[in-house]
């Protein structure tokens, strides 16, 4: 459920991203972390391994993979976002189509939220499929 | 692991490459210079629209400036409040902190929406900052924002 949730989640994120990605490409730009010069580079190559992440996590291809990948994307949000605020940059999350509210706490935790999602496909994953619980044989045969 | 990485970047590398060749750069408005602006303004026919917080509004604006502050509660009230004179209007200039900002970009879509021709709309990107550093008069008169939102 986890995995499909942050599957939705993100194609929902990526595709109107790319659809405009010089205007995601602004967006990336007003959080002032990047040469200016990389920006669209960065924007779009973010925008399409959103995308990509969504596909991974929703057929089930490399799904440890995409959810530490997922994470680490997380993590970099947060603390762009962070800085964004504690710079106290005038602008909204950039994360959604749909998101026109100025950036705030709740971006942050919503993101925490998607961490722990995850984290859940990671645990789900890691979990024994035997009766006995034995977690390393479980991880061994994984 | 690392060849599923491969594999992964490998893809965001194909994605992103077809996006690249199959969209063309856009922009929602036009994006124009403090000086372009000034010229407008100096005109006397474009209405500027103030998309930033009334805090920031009220410590000074461009004069004759309508403060709109789209993300806020009772910005969309005032959206619909005005908008037969948005329409009226020939010009639109859409302005907010400066480059760092996106609160006009919010605000010229929002216009767009209720069927504000895309030609009329003019985003100035440099913003409050810009004007402020070319030294352009600057207004504080808060009267006709009070007389909107009582």
């Amino acid at each position: 459920m986890s995995r499909f949730g942050l599957a939705a989640v993100f194609l929902y994120a990526a595709l109107p991203k790319l659809l405009d990605w010089p205007g995601f490409s602004e967006a990336v730009a007003r959080y002032r972390m990047l040469p200016e010069f990389t920006v669209p580079a960065f924007s779009l190559a973010l925008a399409s391994m959103e995308l990509v992440l969504g596909f991974l996590l929703l057929t089930g291809i490399y799904v440890r993979l995409s959810a530490w990948l997922t994470i680490i994307l997380n993590i970099l949000f947060i603390i762009a976002m962070g800085q964004a605020m504690f710079r106290g940059i005038d602008t909204s999350c950039g994360c959604f189509a749909t998101s026109s509210n100025p950036l705030g706490i709740i971006d942050i935790a919503r993101d925490f939220g998607f961490i722990a999602m995850a984290g859940i496909v990671l645990w789900i994953g890691n979990r024994p499929s035997n009766e006995s619980g034995d977690w390393r044989k479980a991880n061994e045969t994984a | 692991m690392f060849r599923e990485l491969i594999a992964v970047f490998g893809l965001t590398l194909m994605v992103a490459l077809t996006v690249f060749a199959a969209t063309p750069a856009k922009k929602a408005a036009e994006n124009e210079t403090s000086q372009k602006i000034y010229a407008i303004f100096n005109e006397g026919t474009a209405l500027f629209l103030d998309a930033r917080p009334f805090e920031q509004y009220k410590e000074g604006h461009i004069p004759g400036a309508i403060n709109l502050p789209i993300h806020e509660e009772n910005g969309l009230d005032l959206l619909f409040k005005l908008e037969d004179m948005l329409h009226s209007a020939p010009k639109l200039v859409v302005y907010c902190t400066g480059f760092g900002c996106d609160l006009s970009d919010i605000l010229a879509k929002k216009l767009l929406e209720i069927d504000i021709p895309k030609d009329k709309i003019i985003v100035f990107k440099g913003g409050m900052e810009a004007w402020e550093k070319a030294e352009y008069p600057v207004s504080k008169d808060i009267g006709f924002q009070k007389s909107l939102q009582q």
